[in-house]
């Protein structure tokens, strides 16, 4: 039983509410589709496990695991519905609290901000670290799962750029579904450069058929399943000191960073 | 099409066919879920439905709630009382239904008028709990045809069981009334608590809760003596420390015990009594893995926790078992010469039947399929060479 590998999954949902307040798109509703992709996960293997995070302007942190006393009081208050599995409704339940907690302290600003999408993949990627040690010798495989709705930042290109060769060297894939918004540079690079999947979804609103086919199977089934893989990676940097993206540029032979223009 | 037929060659041994999770469309080739299988999936993963699949909980609290601690120690007494049973040195007198359980899984059988441990036992006490809760509910569902019980509504039950949350109470109502005399019946193994028959209310223990997980939960898991009690030492003398006549009847199986204390037990392990131990049908294997999950926390600070040496030499005992291995066979002997002995076995390794040959005293062995064969096919060799000569 102990032989077996546990396949960890981090989701991290882009929660930035200019964007979420300016599409057509049901917030709720794409919650509940992840919701039950989470539920499908860890249905798979007894083994299986699952962490959430979300990404917002202000702030960064875990949806799932995170217990409060707060939330205990709630569901020791409120007895589990008879039809939901007992694992399925603590990870639903824990995820919905939290994010209902962050939605009360949300104020409203004029300005567009981005979300800390770095940030975020930086936690991810950490707390995989903690999830391998604490396993050992057991393997883990992991990956991460953004829904992202933000376009790059190109200020985060070189935060991103870290993570992305952090997770490869950690063998961990990068999977993103692209749900608003246009293809985004940086994320291709990251699921290329991890060997993970990027869809950009069509039909937000089918958002589980997405989930389910695309990221639901881990590493050793995806050899057999012929999955969409991502048909033209953009391959553009951004300059180091403007922060743009740019389609020439030059590479300092010393420390390797791009540049828009030579001094 | 294509793919659909290679598909279809692909999931023809599979688990999820045999389970009839999958079926096949003979016409069109297109393997798809079962309906039923589909739709219950479906309200597993959205949380929805209306058959309350896992478990009904009370809405009103219980007056008499009772906590954690005590089931676990409710669940303890309970299994340990029938292992207890099982090695005879028991105390409480079990129940109708569980000594007879206890006879046909073969762990017991009568012996004049007693029932006695059989080999079987012996192999089941060295199990883990969860291995030992599972071969005893399987027998009890092959048993339910006789008690002219549903058994796939007591299948159902179990999983149902083991998908509840310790330590909260549910409902009776809501069990069918295959379910309700299954549930006296797991109420004497511990797997649930009832406070009294007339209670519309039941707790699962930890030893229910924990049927459909993957973790093992060792007998002493959930108990004051959560931590190992075995320290082994590399000249095979053996300390334990455990007052539980249970655990010391269990050690006894192949420790040569030599003191009891107070607290502990010491005994070394011996070739004859491990020889003993094996000959009643338990394992090196099964010994190994026994003191492993029982060591001492201070024994597992080392790599490999146990020693090596009692480790190999215990399957060393093992093997000395298996020194000769019979197989069934023909022997032919006293040739008339040369010639013949060179024929039978030429023909002997045709057929791939040679088990041993001596050309000293020529005689050679086949196994007993090719027997007949090597005869026949020489005395057709014998008859043409006659033939020709002639």
């Amino acid at each position: 039983m102990s032989g077996e590998s546990i396949d960890f999954i981090s989701v991290i949902i882009d929660l930035n509410p200019y964007i979420w307040s300016a599409s057509k798109l049901s917030l709720e509703q794409t919650i509940n589709h992840i919701l039950i992709f989470v539920n499908s996960h860890v249905s798979l293997n007894y083994n299986n496990q699952v962490a959430v995070f979300y990404s917002h302007p202000n702030s960064t942190d875990f949806l799932f695991p995170k217990h409060s006393e707060s939330l205990d009081k709630k569901l020791e208050a409120r007895n589990k519905p008879g039809n939901a599995y007992k694992q399925f409704w603590h990870i639903n339940e824990q995820i919905l609290f939290n994010l209902k907690a962050l939605a009360s302290l949300d104020t409203e600003e004029e300005e567009f901000k981005p979300s800390l999408l770095s940030n975020t993949i930086s936690m991810a990627l950490t707390y995989i670290n903690r999830i391998i040690r604490k396993y050992e010798p057991q393997t883990v495989n992991s990956r991460i799962i953004i829904v992202s709705v933000s376009p790059d930042i190109p200020s985060q290109y070189i935060t991103i750029m870290n993570n992305i060769f952090c997770a490869q060297r950690l063998m961990i894939k990068m999977d993103i579904c692209k749900l608003l918004n246009e293809d985004s540079v940086f994320l291709q690079q990251a699921a290329y450069l991890t060997s993970g999947v990027y869809v950009k979804v069509e039909y937000p609103e089918r958002l589980i058929h997405y989930l389910m086919h695309s990221f639901l199977p881990n590493s050793s089934m995806r050899e057999t399943l012929a999955l969409r893989s991502g048909d033209q990676v953009d391959f553009r940097a951004a300059c180091f000191c403007h922060k743009k993206i740019v389609d020439v540029g030059f590479v300092c032979s010393v420390c390797l960073s791009s540049k828009e223009f030579i001094y | 099409m294509n793919v659909g037929q290679d598909l279809r060659e692909k999931l023809k041994d599979s688990e999820l066919l045999k389970l009839n999770l999958i079926q096949t469309d003979p016409m069109t080739n297109f393997s798809s879920l079962h309906p039923q299988f589909q739709t219950n999936l479906h309200n597993a993963l959205i949380c929805g439905g209306v058959n309350n699949n896992f478990g009904q909980q009370n809405e009103q609290p219980d007056k008499n709630s009772v906590d954690t601690k005590f089931l676990d120690s409710y669940a303890l007494e309970a299994w340990e009382s029938v292992l207890h049973y099982l090695v005879g040195t028991q105390s409480r007198k079990l129940s109708k239904s569980l000594l007879h359980l206890l006879r046909n899984s073969g762990l017991m059988d009568l012996k004049g008028d007693q029932l006695v441990i059989t080999r079987k036992g012996f192999q089941f006490l060295l199990q883990d709990v969860k291995v030992q809760v599972w071969a005893f509910l399987l027998q009890y569902l092959d048993s339910a045809t006789d008690l002219h019980m549903d058994s796939i509504d007591m299948l159902n039950f179990l999983f149902q069981l083991g998908n509840l949350e310790f330590g909260k109470d549910y409902s009776l109502e809501v069990l069918t009334d295959t379910q309700k005399i299954m549930l006296t019946e797991l109420k004497h193994m511990g797997l649930v608590y009832q406070r009294n028959k007339k209670s519309s209310r039941f707790y699962p223990t930890r030893l229910a809760t924990s049927l459909t997980s993957g973790q093992m939960i060792s007998s002493s898991d959930s108990s004051q003596e959560s931590e190992g009690y075995i320290v082994l030492e590399t000249n095979y003398r053996l300390y334990a420390y455990c007052i539980s006549p249970l655990q010391i009847a269990v050690l006894s199986l192949f420790v040569d015990l030599k003191a009891r204390f107070p607290n502990m037990v010491v005994g070394l392990i011996t070739r004859d009594k491990v020889r003993e131990a094996l000959e009643k049908g338990i394992t090196a294997e099964q010994i190994i893995s026994y003191l492993t999950s029982h060591a001492h926390p201070e024994m597992r600070k080392s790599n490999p926790v146990l020693p090596v040496t009692v480790i190999d030499q215990l399957r060393l005992w093992e093997l000395e078992k298996h020194r000769i291995k019979a197989v069934p066979a023909l022997l032919f002997s006293e040739m008339s010469g040369e010639q013949e002995f060179n024929d039978i076995l030429e023909i002997a390794k045709r057929f791939n039947c040679l088990v041993f040959a001596n050309k000293k005293d020529r005689s050679i062995v086949v196994n007993s399929e090719g027997g007949d064969k090597v005869k026949s096919e020489y005395r057709r060799i014998r008859e043409e060479r006659r033939q020709n000569r002639g």
